[in-house]
């Protein structure tokens, strides 16, 4: 930050993109601050807050739940709404990051912006099948969260574009969820494994179901052959189909000396919430 | 149409000058472009906020912001250019304590003393918007305040004699 000579306080979009789309004043983007604040490099001339930035609004709309990029974890772990959407799962996952000076401080835009492997909202949007709004100048388009990650965007957010919010859909609203972050301690930032577990449960059977992996890659991950595997079941029958989530592991790049530690972690706690399911 | 806003500051002889209230009054410091609200206090004179970890995790920097507890070793200080920030400063003073201060006294909460800005800062907060907390309360607001002296217990206890004395003085008004 030795070379910051200006901080623009925009207090609406357009205003932040213009702040944004001037290359040549080098900017960077600061919402909470929480994971980027202390990260700020030498190249940064321009610090643009988005704290005066009206997106932080929770609310249902057609659509589903619409949560404002700039709401805090307190706020998404303390509101009525959130607590009535899926089970609450999304208040749970946003208890589970570090400590609540830091809950007061850091945003779901930020958590999702920036890839980092123990981030805790980036696998349970994925496993909530969860859209993001992003904007740049004359642009708002909303797509997959995955879109962030898999290059599709072709954008970084808080360089080139702004995540304004995150759209859970409609049909989100009454899946069964949990979401487990592993962790040495509970306020262990860092965890071995983070699961985001959803499925939807009709007349004892598991319609469908979508898990999400944090914590072993930079970017969350789906595990698709242990959705597939318990879809169809029963959850007692489908209890015994955990295991099939290590097949989903053996494709990433986990360390030879954890990775069976891990499969074994991740099919105990999916076996769990498949138990809890009944 | 609606009028802009968006302010901006420009540093000038490297230095920008943000304005702020500070515990109640407004205030004008002069930061550098690297300081955090933690350093630009302290460098003013507030230096009852701490410099713990200066990296978020231990809590002994926390300050009220724009309403609530935040960690100002983690806020840029140019961003706290508008800002309404409360320090321990504003709480209470040696002569007048606040009822928080005299309980965690009174719990004997403080050893070092190090942690205890900090902590008052997340208790206030907490009974201003949860008069009567439960323990599970207590620990959830605390939990970001770390103490190396203690085992938690005294100043938990000191939370829940601050909350009856506050309850106590609103009900005698």
């Amino acid at each position: 930050m030795n070379n910051l000579r200006k901080c623009v306080f925009p207090d609406n979009l357009n205003a932040a993109l213009t702040a944004l789309g001037d290359r040549k004043s080098l900017p960077f983007a600061l919402a909470g601050g929480t994971l980027s604040g202390k990260n700020i490099g030498p190249e940064t001339v321009t610090l643009v807050d988005l704290k005066r930035l009206p997106l932080a609004a929770i609310k249902t709309t057609a659509a589903g739940l619409s949560i404002g990029a700039l709401a805090t974890f307190d706020e998404i772990e303390n509101s009525r709404v959130v607590k009535g959407w899926a089970g609450g799962v999304l208040c749970a996952a946003a208890a589970k990051c570090s400590s609540q000076l830091v809950r007061n401080m850091a945003t779901i835009g930020g958590n999702i912006a920036r890839p980092n492997a123990f981030n805790v909202f980036p696998p349970l949007l994925l496993a909530l099948d969860a859209k993001v709004t992003v904007a740049w100048k004359g642009v708002a388009k909303t797509f997959p969260l995955a879109g962030l990650y898999d290059g599709t965007l072709k954008k970084i957010p808080g360089r080139d574009c702004l995540i304004t919010g995150i759209i859970l859909p409609a049909a989100s609203k009454g899946l069964k969820c949990a979401f487990e972050k592993f962790a040495r301690t509970e306020s262990s930032w860092e965890s071995y494994i983070t699961l985001a577990m959803c499925a939807e449960v009709k007349k004892g059977v598991i319609k469908s179901a979508r898990i999400g992996i944090g914590a072993l890659s930079a970017v969350p991950v789906l595990a698709p052959k242990a959705a597939a595997a318990l879809t169809g079941e029963t959850p007692g029958e489908a209890a015994g189909k955990a295991a099939a989530l290590a097949g989903d592991l053996a494709g990433m790049r986990i360390s030879p000396k954890s990775v069976e530690f891990k499969k074994e972690v991740a099919a105990a706690l999916l076996r769990r919430f498949v138990v809890s399911l009944a | 149409m609606k009028k802009n806003k968006t302010e901006s500051l420009t540093a000038e002889k490297g230095l920008f000058t943000i304005a702020l209230t500070l515990n109640g009054r407004p205030a004008e410091f002069r930061v550098k472009p690297n300081e955090f609200l933690l350093d630009a206090l302290r460098a003013h004179g507030w230096k009852g906020t701490k410099k713990g970890c200066d990296t978020g995790d231990c809590g002994s920097c926390a300050v009220m912001f724009n309403g609530k507890p935040e960690l100002a070793c983690m806020i840029p200080a140019v961003t706290a250019h508008g800002s309404v920030v409360g320090t321990i400063e504003g709480v209470g003073t040696v002569d007048r304590p606040h009822p928080i201060q005299e309980a965690f006294v009174e719990a004997g909460g403080v050893q070092c003393g190090f942690c205890i800005p900090g902590m008052v800062i997340s208790a206030k907060h907490l009974l201003e918007n949860v008069p009567d907390p439960s323990e599970a309360e207590i620990k959830k607001a605390l939990d970001g305040n770390l103490c190396r002296c203690t085992g938690y217990v005294k100043q938990i206890e000191a939370v829940k004699i601050a909350s009856k004395k506050l309850r106590t003085r609103r009900a005698s008004k």
